[in-house]
């Protein structure tokens, strides 16, 4: 069985060209045609419009071993024709990929906006995108850079996949079933050795690899973007879930859940049948890098997204140009769709923290599922500061609201699929490390909980306000975990809840992580924008102390 | 599921109320499909993929049955901010979709039975796809059941469409943009800060080995606003930190747009409301008097434990002679009753069949607090040795006698929750919580202070034990998607939870 390497453990060879899945000889055609379609919806009008034309391809196949055991194999491939002109996006959508059908719908879309723009007058500049040239005069992340040739120009394919030592091209169902199998079985061993009340462990295993085009006046850009995921769910007669995931940008080599993570879940699930309940109230909380990671893209990841900007509808536009301060020195957040390395999440050995109390940390050499090298409108990865020691960055933009708000372009025009409409979205949002061990914050707390295990959050952009869930309380008693589990006050998850400015100046303490540009463990997840439109987000952080969180 | 790690956008709550309109219709069939009505969304794709999986299974016993559904879906979306005009739209989007799906199922030495389900590339053959699936499915072992046959009376004719949208999906965007801008245009004292409109229409169209053939059609409109007080009210817009965001789903057009002013106008008294707000009292005897959205929410959890499914794979479920309430009840608290009710016309959970296609069934699910009915499916059915019985469909809830003002002077504190930032319910625990987004407190029924913050929770069993229901009735829809799974309510329209609620806060 393969397991996460370090990225220096990676081949050369590898690392080089075997590990990086190139661009698919079945795409080609429909690729080929792209500048053809772009230039019939802008050739002539470049001084009015701004188009260009994007393809993405979806293949999944996935395995839930549970009681009842299924099987899916699916592949979602669509094209979206973007016409950008005077403030306003245009687009035609569609998986009908013939060519004269689509020549058809871009000679329609080309007409209708025409048709729209021309009783309307307008001063504004049409948008012109950067060169590739200037895109590398304005900074590229590694990751980039090493796989752009040394001269390119708009007519080059340039393509970009993440380093993979499993193939994505060999997973199969039997891989997948055997390994949701396996894992289930020892779940249902561990229960059984406990003599214990699982109703049932369902675990699923699945590879999606997906594969996007972008072409505009300036690029033709591909990447492909393989994320494998396993998800182990342990749940009681009583109804209480443990869990445990492991995935992220790869292949199938970094879907592995060893045993400590399957017994966890097994274990967790049978103890907080018999947990207690919180009593509802203010606590001093230290938070795991999931819980840390939905606090992140709270706190100030929704209000710094561009478009909720624009509609008047954050709280965050007022803050900025008045240089409100939002937080303590310690509350920086970054948002980063560029990870393909990580810091480890400092999981403890075994039920102690360690005889140091230090953790158990290395570097991960795959990014998370929020990962990608471009944006769905072809801008390019970089690390974006929101929040930078309690002081409000500029907000993460898709192309219309970086227009409409004269702000910097970002990484971050993405939408749930080709169906649905472009929002300016997160990708990875993380606090930054500190220089503490999570022993010496422990040693801290006299009475609080640990909160390791997310269960959902919200934002108010308007309101400030957020809550972060967590699945249950870890107690910890005179700077020691007790051991002893703690639901929420009705026997479900547990809520923290907090005005985010409050939260943010409550930071006492972060643990440090071993990664070269100091990014922190970034878990598999994902976000609905007011409730809808899903898409992938890595969230993440140190272990973070705070002087106390409503619990509820 | 990998979506309950996820991190949740703002809440959604809408009501509306349905008009069925004589020529909307769906067109159920148990027999070959033979009008203009039923030639095939895709085309010859889906054929092919017939072609293929019967010609595997006459050659190859161990494919036992297959499902072929194809789908064709349009959408219009709009993306707007308000203007002088009303409405200026800054994203305006075409989509069409099709798709053809096989669910295939093969049978094992072992007596177990496989099921494999793939989406089939338009861009490939479709004999090694078909191929493919039933290697793939022959290695998922599953007990064996029979597969349903098409059943012995026809489906009942139910309305789950609005045939002017799937005729004109223009002219209905057109009706909704000029009545949603002409109602913005006139709005006083408030901002629109966005909106967004959708029109959606779906057809598909499944057909089994065994001869059962669902053709369904289904259509649904979307409006979304968001909205705070105007600069020259006491709280500057820059300053403003609450707004009001709802939205409002219908199946028809006729419907929304009936909805609309109401909806709008409801969103205008609730901005016009806020102001200085409080933290909730931190309590573990709270009563809240909470929405028909948040209730269905609660209700429906409760009817997941009677899905005989539960049953099967020993998760916690409920048996009909269970009493859902615990604890001990308060003077004058009703017990719960609850239907399922399929053939309610355009409402969102409406259907003439359930997936497997049996015939959907009407039917009684909770009596004054005792489950009577499980949902039993044909493969449930057969893995518990019980009767089918086609049970599904939108929720009905009888209303109470007092109103919802009533209820609130009834009880010496109450918060009334507007709206909560993420309720979570979990259907195993049958608990919830949330963080309240906006609330009302009060004493005795009078108002005495907004609530904003603090995180309420509940037991389910516990809160229904001495529950009130208002008088008043309200229907409303929640359209399935790749978030939530759908909803159709008819019910009171608030709900008081007097037990089992608890709030951290103050």
């Amino acid at each position: 069985m393969q397991t996460a390497k370090n990225v220096s453990s990676v081949p050369e060879h590898q690392r080089e060209s075997g590990g990086r899945p190139p661009f698919p000889d079945r795409l080609k055609p429909l690729r080929l045609l792209m500048p053809e379609l772009l230039a019939l919806l802008e050739s002539g009008l470049e001084d009015q419009l701004y188009a260009f034309v994007w393809l993405e391809e979806s293949r999944s196949l996935s395995v839930t071993a549970a009681r009842v055991e299924s099987l899916t194999d699916s592949v979602d491939r669509g094209m979206v024709m973007r016409i950008f002109a005077r403030g306003g996006n245009f687009e035609e959508a569609t998986n009908i990929l013939d060519p004269d059908h689509l020549r058809r719908l871009a000679r329609g879309l080309r007409e209708r906006v025409v048709s729209a723009l021309s009783g309307m007058t307008s001063t504004d500049p049409v948008y012109r995108p950067l060169s590739i040239e200037e895109e590398i005069r304005r900074g590229l992340p590694g990751e980039v850079m090493a796989q752009m040739p040394a001269a390119s120009d708009s007519s080059t394919w340039l393509h970009f996949a993440p380093v993979c030592l499993a193939d994505p091209d060999r997973t199969d169902h039997a891989i997948l079933g055997d390994r949701a199998r396996e894992y289930r079985g020892r779940m249902m061993s561990i229960s059984a050795v406990q003599n214990a009340a699982l109703a049932d462990a369902r675990v699923f295993v699945r590879q999606t690899v997906k594969t996007q085009v972008f072409v505009d006046r300036t690029r033709n850009l591909s990447q492909i973007l393989p994320v494998s995921l396993a998800y182990a769910m342990a749940i009681s007669s009583g109804g209480h879930m443990g869990r445990s995931i492991r995935g992220g940008l790869g292949g199938l080599d970094i879907a592995v859940l060893d045993d400590a993570a399957l017994l966890e879940a097994t274990e967790t699930c049978l103890r907080l049948d018999q947990a207690e309940r919180l009593k509802p109230g203010r606590y001093r909380i230290i938070t795991g890098p999931d819980v840390t990671g939905v606090i992140a893209h709270e706190a100030f990841g929704h209000t710094q997204e561009g478009d909720t900007c624009a509609k008047g509808r954050s709280i965050a536009t007022g803050l900025r140009s008045s240089g409100h301060v939002v937080g303590n020195a310690s509350a920086t957040i970054h948002n980063n769709a560029a990870i393909f390395s990580m810091g480890a999440d400092g999981e403890r050995a075994g039920n102690g923290m360690g005889e140091t109390g230090t953790m158990r940390s290395s570097v991960l050499s795959y990014g998370t599922n929020g990962s990608y090298f471009f944006d769905h409108e072809g801008e390019f990865a970089r690390l974006h500061s929101l929040i930078d020691g309690g002081l409000l960055n500029r907000p993460m933009t898709d192309l219309w609201s970086s227009v409409r708000l004269g702000e910097i372009r970002t990484a971050n025009g993405k939408r749930e699929s080709w169906r649905r409409p472009i929002m300016t979205r997160q990708t990875n949002t993380y606090f930054t490390p500190g220089d503490s061990t999570l022993h010496e914050l422990i040693v801290r707390v006299k009475h609080g909980y640990l909160a390791r295990h997310a269960h959902g959050g919200m934002e108010d952009p308007k309101g400030g306000s957020l809550t972060a869930g967590t699945e249950y309380l870890e107690e910890i008693e005179n700077g020691r975990l007790t051991g002893r589990l703690f639901l929420g006050p009705s026997g479900g998850h547990v809520e923290l809840s907090d005005p985010v400015f409050d939260m943010l100046a409550r930071i006492e303490g972060k643990t440090s992580v071993e990664h070269p540009e100091g990014i922190p463990a970034n878990k598999y997840g994902g976000c609905g924008k007011y409730h809808k439109e899903l898409v992938e987000a890595g969230s993440g952080g140190p272990y973070i102390l705070w002087e106390s969180i409503n619990c509820g | 599921m990998v979506g309950e790690r996820l991190t949740r956008g703002l809440i959604l709550r809408f009501l509306i109320s349905m008009m069925a309109g004589t020529d909307m219709k769906i067109s159920p069939r148990s027999a070959e499909p033979s009008s203009e009505s039923s030639k095939a969304p895709t085309g010859d794709l889906a054929k092919k993929v017939m072609e293929e999986v019967r010609l595997a299974m006459s050659e190859n016993a161990s494919v036992r049955g297959w499902q072929v559904t194809e789908s064709e879906a349009r959408s219009l979306q709009g993306l707007y901010l308000a203007d002088a005009t009303g409405l200026s739209c800054y994203q305006r989007r075409h989509v069409e979709d099709q798709s053809v799906s096989l669910l295939v199922y093969v049978a094992s030495e072992d007596g177990s039975l496989g099921q494999g389900q793939r989406e089939i590339d338009p861009m490939i053959a479709v004999a090694p796809q078909v191929e493919s699936a039933i290697r793939s499915a022959g290695l998922i072992r599953n007990p064996f059941f029979e597969l349903p046959r098409p059943p012995a009376v026809p489906y009942p004719e139910v309305v789950t469409s609005d045939e002017s949208i799937e005729r004109d999906m223009e002219g209905a965007m057109l009706q909704i943009e000029e009545r949603a801008g002409q109602i913005v245009r006139d709005l006083h004292g408030v901002n629109v800060n966005s909106a967004e409109i959708y029109v959606n229409a779906r057809r598909s169209l499944t057909t089994t080995s065994t001869g059962i053939v669902m053709d369904r059609r289904e259509t649904d409109l979307y409006f979304e606003a968001a909205m705070e007080k105007t600069a020259g009210n006491a709280i500057s817009v820059e300053a403003n930190t609450q707004e009001v965001h709802r939205d409002l789903r219908a199946v028809t057009c006729e419907g929304l747009l009936a909805e609309l002013p109401a909806f709008v106008q409801q969103m205008r008294e609730e901005t016009l409301a806020l102001g200085g707000t409080i933290l909730p009292p931190t309590t573990e005897k709270a009563m809240l008097l909470v929405d028909a959205g948040a209730f269905s929410d609660l209700v429906r959890a409760v009817l997941d434990q009677m899905d005989a499914a539960t049953e099967y794979n020993r998760l916690p479920h409920l048996l009909p002679g269970a009493e859902i309430a615990r604890g001990e009840a308060l003077p004058d608290s009703e017990p719960l009753t609850v239907d399922l009710d399929p053939l309610l016309p355009a409402m969102a959970l409406s259907t003439p069949f359930t997936r497997e296609g049996l015939v959907a069934q009407q039917g009684r699910m909770i009596e004054s607090g005792v489950v009577r009915n499980q949902t039993i499916s044909h493969r449930m059915g057969s893995y518990l040795a019980k009767s089918p019985n086609g049970l599904t469909g939108n929720m009905v809830i009888p209303c109470g006698p007092l109103t919802k003002e009533e209820l609130l002077a009834s009880v010496d504190e109450c918060i009334e929750v507007l709206s909560f930032s993420s309720l979570l319910v979990n259907s195993r625990s049958l608990t919830w919580s949330s963080e309240i987004k906006l609330g009302r407190l009060y004493r005795r029924g009078k108002l005495v202070a907004l609530v904003k913050g603090g995180v309420a929770s509940g037991d389910i069993r516990e809160n229904l034990t001495s529950a009130r229901y208002a008088a008043h009735r309200r229907e409303f829809n929640k359209i399935g998607d790749s978030w939530h799974g759908g909803e159709g309510y008819l019910g009171p329209e608030a709900v008081l939870l007097r037990t089992g609620v608890r709030i951290a806060g103050a």
